[in-house]
């Protein structure tokens, strides 16, 4: 049985850690920002070099660019780890879940890149919204993805979509690589179908030989109001 | 032409030192002030094309400013720019009067033009309270 005391202890702790994740990525943005504009103020000096920036004074306003390049990447990041700083600050609350999917793709772009995997995250454009947990919704995408990113091979793609449909919206996850069974991704499959029931979502895989090829997220529109299934206990919440 | 007069309000003194080294480079007349208090001061002495302003800020943050600056005079043109552009600041800086929420990194050439239609916004303001002002001095003459 869930302890509340404990509950709120971790999401107080999970609320501080996301204060505090978020203030310093600001700070780190700050940085950043300054940074390029000291790389323009070079490129604006040099194109005024009696030269006209040939020479020397081409390659410094070259390195001033690459410094540009960096700074906007650097940026990109820091805003992606802004906004899931963010995901804690309500333990319950009403978000996006396309908004939510668009910002787990680009955190997990990392772990796909080291492992040469090629992500590809398609959207839909029409939001759906739910309520519940952000970073518990997060963190069951996250895990939906790893579980492609782990079964595929290099140079494979794994693709994570979100649609709408009658009933709902969808997320789904597809790896060229169709994911082994065993026991551990038995136990991430567990831990998601507990999430999902937590949104009042459901989960389908489909299996070939074994191999789970498909894993789809459905959410109705019940999932709207926060209220799980009429069958569900409703505990969790 | 006279120069577009800008003043630059950010508490990270490297980047809006800079940044007022950039403009001042392409032409801009710039002031810069490091808090939200200074930047009030500085605003009352002078006429500014425009004023732009970060959010975020010890003391006197972005909106406690600009709500001072249009208190004081209420033709000036504040354009915000954070480092967050969420609804919530946007929304908050559009009633207040603001211009333009930005977003940091701002592209200079995109923020030169921003402070461009700003200046045109301004001198409109500036005619239609002097029209105003004529038109009630004529009414009052009876005329």
């Amino acid at each position: 049985m869930d302890d509340p005391g404990r509950n709120r202890s971790r999401e107080e702790g999970l609320a501080f850690f996301g204060k505090v994740m978020a203030g310093q990525s600001h700070e780190v943005t700050n940085v950043l920002n300054t940074i390029s504009e000291l790389a323009g103020l070079q490129k604006d000096l040099l194109g005024r070099a009696p030269d006209g920036g040939g020479g020397e004074t081409g390659r410094i306003r070259e390195v001033a660019g690459k410094i540009q390049r960096q700074v906007r990447r650097g940026q990109e990041i820091v805003r992606g780890m802004n906004e899931f700083a963010h995901s804690v600050d309500v333990a319950d609350g009403v978000f996006d879940l396309r908004q939510a999917l668009r910002q787990v793709a680009g955190l997990a772009e990392r772990q796909a890149r080291l492992k040469e995997v090629r992500l590809l995250a398609e959207l839909a454009d029409d939001a759906f919204v739910v309520q519940g947990s952000p970073l518990s919704l997060q963190q069951a995408v996250y895990s939906l993805i790893e579980i492609g990113l782990e079964a595929a091979s290099d140079r494979r793609t794994v693709t994570v979509a979100y649609r709408t449909t009658a009933a709902g919206a969808e997320i789904a996850m597809a790896s060229a690589d169709p994911v082994p069974g065993r026991a551990e991704v038995d136990l991430k499959l567990a831990f998601l179908q507990e999430v999902l029931a937590r949104f009042g979502a459901e989960m389908a895989t489909s299996s070939v030989d074994g191999r789970v090829g498909r894993i789809v997220f459905s959410f109705s529109s019940d999932s709207r109001s926060g209220r799980a299934p009429v069958a569900e206990s409703g505990t969790g919440r | 032409m006279a120069k577009d007069r800008v003043l630059l309000v950010d508490d990270e003194v490297e980047f809006v030192e800079t940044l007022a080294e950039r403009l001042r480079g392409k032409g801009l007349e710039v002031e810069v002030a490091v808090r939200g208090d200074e930047a009030v001061t500085k605003a009352g002495g002078k006429t500014f094309d425009a004023v732009v302003l970060d959010y975020a800020m010890p003391g006197m943050d972005g909106i406690e400013t600009l709500r001072a600056l249009r208190t004081q005079n209420p033709d000036i043109q504040v354009m915000l720019l954070t480092g967050q552009a969420t609804v919530k600041a946007t929304v908050e800086a559009t009633k207040l009067g603001a211009v333009d929420v930005l977003e940091k990194p701002t592209d200079i050439e995109t923020l030169m033009e921003k402070i461009r239609d700003a200046r045109g916004k301004h001198l409109a303001a500036k005619e239609q309270r002097s029209q105003r002002q004529v038109d009630d001095i004529l009414r009052k003459s009876g005329w």
